[in-house]
């Protein structure tokens, strides 16, 4: 019965092979699981409305000012 | 390691850490696929733990802290999903991991993305033979060709213990090649 060195075979690949293309695609389908970095944006409808008054207040008084001072 | 302190923090970074993130993903895809194979066996089971250990990474980036190379802390996590993941497989059929692991064996055969022949499914059943962590040694030595210094950051286990277990691995190995 011959025995059975594993240093003096020849290496024993394990074999296994993968889809083609599978590395190719395979970083976007975990980006996709992976919550998305976006720069904030200020929406016209955020719920914080203060700054629209400050601005209509401003506005108002841009408006009025002129007509009260030729009064 | 400059460079990888760099990098690490180009990972916790919020305005980079998606780019770098993906970086990380191509550096280290290949590598991890082949380590979580070699213990789940099976394609598609490791697809589902490759995919989950990479999650899991992003989601604890915040926690590396940097004591360890990235490279073994990476390989760590993959390591604990893919013994989990067939842990988990083997109780929700009602058998033992062991009984799990030589029906894999045997459906290689069979798996169209298995192109091996008589002899590394014999190795296969050889590597079987042994207690689970000797079988991680073996194949991180010899089917992934990992040094002993990675391999100890890895698992936590000595070189001089590592290198005693790889023996005694190869030993059962070859009795059980040369007997089947």
């Amino acid at each position: 019965m011959k025995t059975f060195k594993l240093d003096t075979t020849p290496k024993i690949e394990s074999g296994f092979k993968t889809p083609e293309n599978y590395f190719d695609t395979f970083s976007a389908k975990v980006m996709q699981q992976i919550p998305n970095q976006e720069p904030k944006i200020i929406s016209l409808f955020s719920k914080n409305k203060s700054w629209i008054y400050a601005a209509a207040a401003v506005l108002v008084l841009a408006l009025t000012l002129p007509i009260a001072y030729n009064n | 390691m400059q460079e990888e302190k760099e990098f690490i923090q180009e990972l916790l970074n919020p305005k980079t850490q998606n780019l770098a993130f993906e970086k990380l993903l191509k550096k280290f895809q290949k590598p991890l696929y082949n380590h979580i194979r070699t213990i789940v066996l099976n394609h598609y089971d490791t697809d589902d733990v490759l995919q989950n250990t990479f999650v899991k990474v992003f989601r604890n980036l915040d926690k590396f802290k940097g004591d360890s190379k990235l490279f073994s802390w990476i390989y760590r996590i993959a390591t604990n999903e893919a013994l989990t993941f067939i842990n988990q497989k083997a109780k929700k059929s009602g058998i033992t991991s062991e009984t799990l692991q030589s029906k894999a064996i045997d459906n290689l055969k069979a798996d169209i993305y298995f192109d091996g022949n008589e002899i590394q499914i014999k190795l296969q059943k050889a590597i079987a033979q042994l207690p689970e962590k000797q079988q991680l040694v073996f194949k991180m030595k010899y089917f992934e060709e990992l040094k002993y210094e990675e391999i100890s950051e890895i698992l936590g286990t000595s070189v001089g213990a590592l290198k005693a277990s790889y023996h005694y691995a190869v030993k059962k190995i070859e009795a059980f090649v040369t007997t089947n």
